[in-house]
């Protein structure tokens, strides 16, 4: 059986997150922009140990995810959640798969995608999609002309790949803060 | 200017620069300037912080190398061989970055740091609260934890942007 969820997923971290009595003033600001009625998410509170790149990784998400033109929100979507099913990171892919959803992905894909990984039967779109995202993720010093010369073939633009190698990038290091300083838990 | 302090400036494009895109890419990349911008204020923060607190930046910058090599990404294992030797670390120490873990040359500390790249770079699904404690052993606070977990993690981004830009081809 599947791990991976659309349903909500909290997240334990596996390190103390920064004491406000001892934090540094930079440290202290983003607990408490990120408090909410007294509430702050796990993740937030531990990413507070490094404000300067929690700030800049955050301001990335945006410019990545929401940028205007290029590829489509939900394919960008559908790259997030390959890459965080490949490198198995359950509380990513739950909300990727959320979002891919909201923003009109296939639900039938999404379940297949979770089920089964990314040997699935896709359009030929898709296909590209998820075969070149298989490999930036698993084997980038694989990666040459031959790659982008299959996306080109069905479609893609020059700026529509470069999202999708931002997108697979960014993953590559979201997944790895998710799935190495703690751990998803999935709520029932 | 100095190289190093070219890569190291917030106005650079490191990626962008070591990918060399051939013409045809270049606008479609300019419009997307600002995810250029993030990285490089990233790399940085990273490498180059003005208080390195728990993890110095020898150690940020041998983290760094590490990825790269298990990446196989050439060039920018040389960038991070240049930084390490104008911070002054010894020959022997960053040729034992790429043969580690059959290397002489790295105190316990740092071969607790190349454990963790390997672990995190490879295999991060495999990460155990085990990994995190490894670390705490050789003395490093929470913070420097999580620094060096954003390093490592930084760095494979870095590595999968160059990667792709490279395949267009600008790369020989």
């Amino acid at each position: 059986m599947s791990d991976f969820t659309t349903a909500p997923v909290d997240w334990a971290p596996w390190v103390p997150v920064p004491d406000a009595a001892t934090a540094s003033p930079e440290q202290l600001a983003l607990l408490q922009a990120h408090t909410h009625n007294g509430v702050i998410s796990t993740y937030n509170a531990t990413m507070a140990h490094d404000p300067s790149t929690f700030a800049h990784r955050s301001a990335l998400l945006g410019a990545i995810m929401n940028a205007p033109g290029g590829l489509s929100r939900a394919e960008r979507e559908l790259v997030s959640v390959v890459v965080s099913v490949l490198n198995h990171c359950v509380y990513c892919a739950s909300i990727h798969g959320r979002l891919f959803l909201q923003h009109g992905g296939d639900a039938e894909l999404l379940d297949q995608l979770f089920a089964h990984g990314v040997n699935i039967p896709l359009s030929e779109r898709q296909r590209e999609l998820v075969d070149y995202t298989t490999k930036l993720t698993l084997t980038p010093d694989q990666i040459g002309p031959a790659d982008q010369a299959r996306m080109r073939a069905v479609g893609f633009t020059d700026g529509e790949i470069i999202d999708v190698i931002h997108v697979a990038a960014l993953f590559a290091w979201y997944n790895r803060l998710l799935e190495t300083l703690g751990e998803a838990i999935v709520l029932e | 200017m100095s190289q190093e302090q070219l890569y190291l400036s917030p106005e650079h494009d490191l990626l962008g620069a070591l990918a060399d895109l051939p013409e045809a890419q270049q606008r479609p990349y300019a419009e997307r300037s600002q995810v250029a911008r993030l990285a490089q204020a990233s790399y940085v923060a990273l490498l180059a912080p003005s208080d390195p607190g728990g993890l110095s930046l020898i150690e940020r910058a041998l983290l760094a190398l590490r990825v790269a090599v298990r990446n196989r990404a050439t060039a920018l294992a040389e960038v991070y061989r240049a930084r390490l030797r104008s911070l002054g670390a010894p020959t022997a120490q960053i040729d034992a970055v790429a043969q580690f873990p059959d290397a002489a040359g790295l105190a316990p500390r740092e071969r607790a740091l190349l454990e963790h790249v390997d672990l995190l770079t490879t295999n991060p699904r495999a990460a155990t609260p085990a990994a995190i404690e490894a670390l705490t052993r050789h003395g490093f606070d929470a913070t420097a934890i999580v620094v060096a977990t954003q390093l490592i993690a930084f760095v494979n981004f870095q590595v999968r942007i160059l990667a792709g830009l490279q395949g267009f081809g600008g790369h020989s």
